[in-house]
């Protein structure tokens, strides 16, 4: 009787209570073994797959947004795992977004792809995304390593699995390379942190960091270079960006939508939290290791904005265009990361435990989530009309197809930045609050300006292509997989309504920026907005 | 360390031999890491890669990490290198690779490797690491290792598995030819041949 | 004075680590680009086991060592089968011979 009552009222697993937080994770393991059972019950297996997945998905979103936040001042799990609002909020974007993804597939791929190879392309994306959703809820530098390379190592077999396709498995071939030398060379260097201070968390080294306890700066360089150059893999940072057009021109369209959104945006999600973690033991204090970080982060971001944006004028494939914007997009961010000490006060609201460089990122990744989705849906869609990857594949679509040219004309002005879609509010919140910080960040506030009046050149070749150049004759109107449609439709739609309803998204980002163990998270709610953002009438 | 000493009847002292089984070892796996690097033949470079990580299990052995020593011999000499040669055999029609970069490239690379390491040991040689004492009775209690998994770091281990599955069936999902296919695509094709055939007659 | 200090561990594993991604930059066969990886791999396990030996023998450094070995089994894996997938298209492991995607 007492074994029974063992087995199944209290399992011997240590710390079993405190997996409550992390069913949605749980949702995505059962959905993996789901997903590689699920085609001995049905004849139609890649059909079968992504139900299953939408539905593991689903109870993923659901359990999640039901569980919420717990009761902050606990460590569950040894102190492995973090729940808090951050990594909530960034949790239940990542899942929308796979759910966009995976509609993505159904318009596009699905067709194309061979009966049988349903299983392991869903097993391998839901792989990646419980990887991306465990990099946003950790500081323990085993447990960041795990996560990083649970996300990678699905991505690179997903960046190849046109296997037919040529430019695929060699582009997933030089990604695997590069990706394992990256992780080489940052767990080479987390190797010093453990090291030096005897422990795997990053919160125990950051608060002996502060106290200047065997702190060798040569050392703790190397440390962060690695940190920086594992994570700078993930988004695709300048000097660590080469595979990305590549990958981003040989993978599938769903694919590449994916990696340029909840790959960076994990990455970024990372980056924060531990960047945080220092900044916060170090009281934002314009102190020496943290203004060497922020400025190394800030120039880095700065440069891959440039680069991205620069490199992004040459190309005439959309995805390859698409995939130099988001780096550049990925620079943008990085310079809200680079917020680690403020001039001008605190960054996290000692009241409310509101961090403003969470909220900055958390905002824009809304944002930038939806404006991807949208462009890769608009492109999927084309290509597989025109089976061009060309801009000029574009040409007279909104003859051909109205809604699909106004969805891509939302996205493109929004990924400018410009007034009557959500990417100006995104952008005008990084900018005012890197302005607000004082110091030298008024220099990043002109390079993003100067990016964006650059980078509008080469989306308005797009716009261009697409309502002034007339449509070939072997290009006629076309209808596209109505899913296909709904989703660039929504996302175009999203972007509109995201500019309007300014005032509650940001409210809602800065309800959910609060880490934990970070200022006062244990604190109530904001009221108060830090910055004020109305939309434009 | 003293038993080896006794062993081989050596009259040393206690602490002269495990600084010579180090150099012994060190000098092992990097003249066989420089070989896996200068080699010009794939399979004389997996050999010396497999040098380098007997090697490095001798390094184990001396920090007292015995079981950590018998898990590199068994999965990596065991499984990985296997699998590499494996690799090595299946792909490689010349085992020589002809197509190597210009001599300017590897200079600046490896002029600027060089200075990294340099700095990796004045920044080794200087730093002031935590606890200096070391406590050569004790060894790894593996028992305290396997409740360290299942405890402090159960989060990471069950996620290994998770990684394990996600990458097999990635793995497999590369490696499986197309060959069935191809099968069912002759047979297809002589099918309609021989429709057309029965038309024809 | 004991003849063995962790600088000793720690120099061996910076040998090795650089003498893999001296390879792993200079080289051009995709194989052998990936063997130095693993000797990059290699200078990470033996600082780790090192320095969770000099710590008082945490157990940290061991758990992470058998972690990253992991990994490294894992990344072996599907590089090899990438490998062989892009033999079974082209007949040649040169990197080189790979010119179709831009830098």
């Amino acid at each position: 009787m007492n074994i029974v009552a063992a087995a199944i009222g209290r399992p011997y697993i240590p710390g079993w209570t405190d997996l409550g937080p992390f069913v949605a994770e749980g949702w995505l393991i059962v959905t993996v073994v789901g997903l590689l059972l699920a085609p001995f019950f049905a004849r139609r297996r890649n059909l079968a797959c992504f139900l299953v997945a939408l539905a593991g998905l689903t109870a993923a979103l659901i359990s999640l947004l039901w569980v919420g936040v717990p009761a902050p001042g606990r460590a569950p799990l040894r102190g492995i795992l973090i729940a808090d609002s951050f990594a909530l909020l960034w949790k239940a974007m990542l899942i929308v977004f796979t759910v966009g993804v995976l509609f993505l597939w159904r318009s596009t791929t699905a067709s194309e792809m061979r009966e049988g190879d349903g299983p392991e392309f869903f097993t391998l994306l839901i792989g990646a995304t419980l990887g991306m959703s465990l990099m946003a809820s950790t500081t323990n530098l085993l447990m960041i390593v795990m996560a990083v390379e649970l996300a990678s190592l699905p991505s690179y077999v997903l960046a190849g699995f046109r296997k037919t396709h040529r430019l695929g498995a060699e582009a997933s071939l030089k990604y695997v390379l590069f990706g394992a030398g990256c992780s080489a060379l940052m767990i080479y260097a987390l190797t010093f942190l453990y090291g030096m201070y005897g422990t795997l968390d990053l919160g125990a080294i950051a608060r002996q960091v502060q106290g200047g306890a065997h702190a060798h700066p040569a050392l703790l360089t190397i440390a962060f270079f690695g940190l920086i150059a594992g994570v700078g893999f993930k988004i695709a940072a300048v000097p660590f960006h080469f595979w990305c057009p590549d990958v981003f021109e040989g993978a599938s369209v769903e694919v590449t939508a994916f990696l340029s959104v909840a790959s960076k945006g994990a990455g970024l999600v990372l980056l924060l939290r531990v960047l945080m973690t220092f900044a916060d033991a170090m009281e934002y204090r314009a102190a020496q290791p943290l203004v060497a970080l922020a400025y190394a982060v800030g120039i880095l971001g700065a440069i891959t904005a440039t680069v991205g944006n620069t490199a992004a004028f040459a190309q005439n494939n959309i995805k390859r265009l698409l995939a130099y914007s988001s780096i550049a997009h990925a620079g943008y961010m990085m310079c809200a990361v680079s917020l680690l000490f403020n001039l001008n006060g605190h960054q996290t609201d000692a009241a409310s435990g509101v961090n403003a460089p969470a909220q900055v990122l958390l905002f824009y990744l809304t944002v930038y989530l939806f404006m991807n989705l949208g462009a890769f849906a608009v492109a999927a869609l084309v290509y597989r009309a025109t089976g061009s990857e060309d801009i000029s594949a574009f040409n007279g679509l909104v003859k051909r197809n109205p809604v699909l040219a106004h969805a891509m004309m939302a996205c493109m002005i929004s990924l400018i930045g410009l007034p009557p879609f959500a990417g100006f509010v995104a952008k005008l919140n990084l900018m005012l609050v890197l302005m607000n910080n004082g110091g030298g960040w008024w220099i990043l506030v002109a390079v993003i300006a100067v990016n964006s009046i650059a980078s509008a050149f080469y989306y308005f070749r797009v716009l261009r292509a697409i309502y002034l150049e007339p449509a070939g004759a072997d290009q006629p109107a076309f209808a596209g997989h109505p899913l296909g449609v709904a989703l660039a439709a929504g996302s175009g739609l999203a972007l509109v309504l995201m500019l309007v309803l300014a005032s509650p998204v940001s409210a809602l980002t800065r309800h959910y920026a609060r880490m934990q163990g970070i200022g006062g998270a244990a604190a109530t709610p904001a009221t108060k907005p830090v910055v004020t953002v109305s939309a434009a009438p | 360390m003293n038993s080896i000493a006794s062993i081989l009847a050596l009259s040393v002292d206690a602490q002269t031999v495990p600084a010579v089984l180090f150099y012994l070892f060190a000098g092992i796996s990097a003249a066989s890491a420089l070989g896996v690097v200068l080699s010009r033949n794939i399979v004389r470079t997996a050999v010396c890669l497999l040098f380098t990580l007997v090697g490095v299990a001798g390094l184990y052995f001396l920090l007292e990490s015995e079981f950590l020593a018998a898990v590199q011999l068994v999965v990596y000499v065991g499984g990985t290198l296997i699998l590499i040669v494996f690799g090595v055999m299946l792909t490689s029609k010349s085992p020589f690779s002809r197509f190597e970069p210009k001599a300017g490239e590897v200079v600046v690379a490896i002029a600027a490797c060089i200075i990294l390491f340099a700095a990796l040991v004045m920044a080794i040689r200087s730093a002031d690491f935590r606890p200096q004492t070391l406590d050569t009775t004790q060894k790894y209690p593996v028992v305290a290792l396997g409740q360290a998994l299942l405890g402090d770091y159960l989060v990471p281990f069950e996620l290994a598995s998770v990684v394990l599955l996600v990458v097999m069936i990635g793995a497999a999902y590369l490696a499986k030819s197309r060959k069935r296919d191809d099968k069912r695509a002759v047979a297809r094709g002589a099918a309609t041949l021989s429709q057309k055939a029965r038309q024809w007659s | 004075m004991d003849p063995l200090a962790l600088q000793h561990y720690l120099a061996v594993g910076a040998i090795l680590f650089v003498i893999g991604l001296i390879g792993f930059v200079t080289r051009r066969n995709l194989i052998v680009m990936f063997l130095c990886t693993e000797l990059m791999f290699q200078g990470v396990t033996i600082n780790l086991v090192a320095f969770g030996r000099y710590l008082n023998n945490d157990l940290g450094g061991q758990a992470f060592t058998i972690f990253v070995l992991v990994i490294a089994a894992a990344e072996a894996s599907l590089a090899l089968g990438l490998v062989v997938l892009l033999f079974r298209q082209k007949n040649t492991l040169d990197a080189d011979a790979w010119r179709e995607l831009k830098g």
